[in-house]
């Protein structure tokens, strides 16, 4: 993933949460930037979004 | 290269320790993997809750131990993880270190590079991720590297284990650095001093030196354990009259000139070969950072800003949505349907009378704050993906500086436009325990969330220009006077700003799509359960005549102080919950011709220096502790009323009338 401020790649597994953090314990679905701190949504988690990309998906693989 | 003289044989076993380090995200660990196999020990630093990994590594037959440290930016400790780091190259001098460096961002890894040499450390860069670099037209000469900096600089690909082989073979030679960071006259000149004072350390004193007059907590108090008091205050006597003499942060100073040294190792090992930047781009660049055309420059996003959130988004979108879908349809539809199915009348008032959860919950959340949210996230990510946010970072450091902040606070503050929650967290980028109480405060004071900066975009939209520079000139005054004085009365420092500047680039339809998409769900998630529940609040507080009674015990400040129709009270008491609740609360007075236009704006600027929601309370807590959360409630809401009664009382004394 690409941090949409200061555009540093990362993956799922650095996604700079820390231990002191408010929202460690709750269902949080933000994303810190280990380079910048700054916070975004996290979109893999919405379904929404997973909602309109599966048919998409799925589209994709029938014509692959 | 030169060649250490530390003669290898006769150390303890327990003495031959390697230290792994690199920025955050490098590939430390996959290094650590590849080079001590299986057995790794796991445990969290001394005092700390970071958590070490140590393994060992066979090197002709000696055993050394190979020490993962967390990843750090600056070795002058801005994080608990970079102390860690800076403790244990302070504790103990290593064999060697293994600075991992990501390819892409080699600025980054030469800051660290620089001040290992400074300390001169032998230690050897292990260049990864070059196979990402080259994908993105980054050539790096590592020759040239290795004679300028005078280590061994290994190229890799970690994740597929190339060039890894070369690693025990360049940890052997314990190359000591060649490189020498040259500083201008006041800072070389407040080294010299200094280092005759300073007590013996396990690396160079220049280093050590440099650490003190950055005001490095950690390195003060290690000096003052190993020193005379009279040392302790000559000490202190020279770094207070080199602040005073070069009339800056020390630590900023002696980074921008470490970061210029940096800069001209990179232009002379770097190149990038990527499409040439157009005039235009680096046109927008300097006009976007610069401190007095960047002004202009952020007006005119601002009114593109407030006509597509303010305009298009408040008006076309909440109209139809109001008007059409909840007036035409959805609520004659549910309420027919709701007296169709539901028998009680008091189950009916609760989902479709007045304070009902469709009439009111989800007809404010859905049909007025969502449509201005969703066109404010379409608006957020077009900003982000293109680039201009850290510009604007860049562009407000200075002014930031009164605030007795940098450059880097712009970063929550322009989040909080889209969430104060997400940005109160964010706050933590920061160095020092003042400046993320100034900019948790400011969030809470006055920075709108997008739903609530729509739903004021969308009342000022209705009100004259006057008006909208007055509400806007109130709210940045008054946050201007509060950091101000915070800055002053609190105790502690200002810490520095250091940001990469990524690209400017056209962002893509389909990616704000989606994160608008993923935005809106979340914000739909944290708010409408809000929504609901302040609702529920109205509706008993209006069965019970709570409501009544709360409406004519807040009549001497509402409506006495403020200037407003009683009803207002109503939109406050909700504000409590999420101030964007309370702003749409007063969009409907507004629209039912309740208000006049300076009462309007009194209603906005008390409502936008409420504090922006209960999540937003219960996440300072978590984050300064209950004693600071509670004070600035304390401070707050008292505060907000206070300034608009006096807006209210201005205004009327000066017979304004927008």
């Amino acid at each position: 993933m690409r941090c949409p401020l200061c555009a540093f790649e990362f993956d799922e597994k650095n996604r700079g949460c820390t231990k002191k953090c408010g929202l460690r314990r709750s269902s949080c679905t933000l994303i810190c930037c280990p380079q910048c701190g700054y916070s975004f949504v996290d979109e893999s988690a919405s379904t929404l979004v997973g909602l309109i990309k599966r048919p998409r998906k799925s589209k994709e693989q029938d014509r692959g | 290269m030169h060649e250490t003289a530390i003669p290898e044989e006769n150390r303890p076993t327990s003495h031959r320790r390697i230290l792994l380090i690199g920025n955050p995200n490098v590939g430390k660990s996959v290094v650590f993997g590849a080079l001590t196999g299986r057995y790794v020990t796991v445990s969290n630093y001394p005092g700390t809750t970071v958590e070490i990994a140590k393994g060992s590594l066979h090197l002709d037959g000696v055993s050394y131990e190979l020490v993962d440290t967390p990843g750090v930016n600056n070795l002058v400790p801005l994080s608990e993880d970079e102390q860690v780091t800076r403790d244990i190259l302070l504790s103990e001098r290593p064999e060697s270190v293994l600075l991992v460096v990501d390819a892409k961002n080699l600025r980054r890894g030469l800051f660290i590079a620089l001040q290992l040499a400074e300390m001169r450390i032998p230690f050897v860069i292990v260049l990864n991720m070059m196979d990402e670099a080259r994908h993105r037209g980054i050539q790096i000469d590592t020759r040239a590297l290795e004679k300028t900096l005078g280590v061994p600089v290994l190229p890799t690909v970690a994740t597929q284990r190339k060039g890894l082989g070369r690693i025990p073979e360049a940890i052997k030679k314990r190359a000591l650095p060649a490189f020498r960071t040259h500083y201008s006259e006041p800072v070389e000149q407040a080294i010299q001093v200094l280092e005759p004072l300073l007590p013996p350390c396990p690396f160079e004193k220049r280093s050590l030196a440099l650490m003190y007059l950055c005001e490095d907590p950690g390195i003060s108090r290690w000096i003052e354990e190993r020193s005379d008091p009279g040392t302790i205050a000559k000490l202190s006597q020279i770094r207070e009259a080199f602040e005073h003499h070069i009339g800056d942060s020390p630590a900023y100073r002696i980074n921008r000139e470490r970061l210029h040294a940096v800069d001209t190792v990179v232009s002379r090992t770097m190149v990038k070969t990527d499409a040439p930047r157009s005039t235009v781009y680096s046109g927008i660049h300097k006009w976007s950072t610069h401190p007095v055309y960047g002004v202009p420059f952020l007006l005119a996003v601002l009114a593109a800003l407030y006509l597509f959130v303010g305009k298009f988004g408040a008006g076309t979108c909440v109209d139809f949505l109001e008007d059409v879908v909840f007036g035409r349809y959805l609520n004659p539809w549910s309420a027919s349907a709701v007296k169709a199915i539901v028998p009680w009348a008091f189950l009916q008032d609760l989902i479709i009378g007045p304070y009902g959860i469709i009439t009111m919950a989800l007809t404010y959340s859905v049909a007025i704050v969502l449509p201005i949210v969703g066109t404010f996230f379409v608006a957020f990510g077009v900003l982000e993906d293109s680039g201009y946010l850290p510009r604007l970072a860049v562009m407000m450091n200075r002014p930031f500086r009164l605030l007795g902040l940098n450059g880097k606070a712009v970063l929550p503050m322009i989040l909080g436009l889209g969430c104060d929650t997400m940005a109160t967290i964010t706050a933590r980028i920061l160095e020092s325990p003042k400046e993320r109480i100034i900019v948790t405060l400011l969030l809470a004071l006055g920075v709108p969330c997008s739903a609530q900066l729509g739903v004021i975009l969308a009342m000022l939209g209705n009100l004259s220009f006057a008006a909208t520079i007055l509400w806007a000139g109130v709210v940045v005054g008054v946050m201007g006077i509060v950091g101000y004085l915070a800055a002053r009365l609190l105790p502690g420092r200002s810490g520095d700003f250091i940001l990469e500047i990524p690209p400017l680039r056209v962002p893509t339809m389909s990616n704000i799509f989606f994160k608008t998409i993923a935005r809106v769900e979340w914000y739909l998630k944290e708010a409408v359960p809000l929504f609901i529940l302040g609702t529920l609040i109205l509706f008993f507080s209006d069965r019970f005549g709570i409501l009544a009674s709360l409406e004519r015990l807040a009549s001497p400040v509402v409506v006495g102080f403020l200037g407003l129709p009683a009803k207002a009270s109503e939109a406050f008491l909700v504000g409590f919950l999420r101030r964007d609740y309370g702003a749409a609360g007063l969009y409907a007075l507004a629209s039912a011709g309740q208000l006049t236009p300076v009462q309007s704006l009194v209603s906005l600027v008390t409502i936008t220096l409420f504090v922006p929601c209960i999540a937003n309370v219960f996440v300072i807590v978590k984050e300064r502790g209950w004693r600071i959360a509670l004070a600035m409630v304390a401070f707050i809401f008292p505060f907000a009323f206070l300034v608009g009664g006096a807006l209210n009382k201005i205004l009327t004394l000066l017979g304004v009338t927008l």
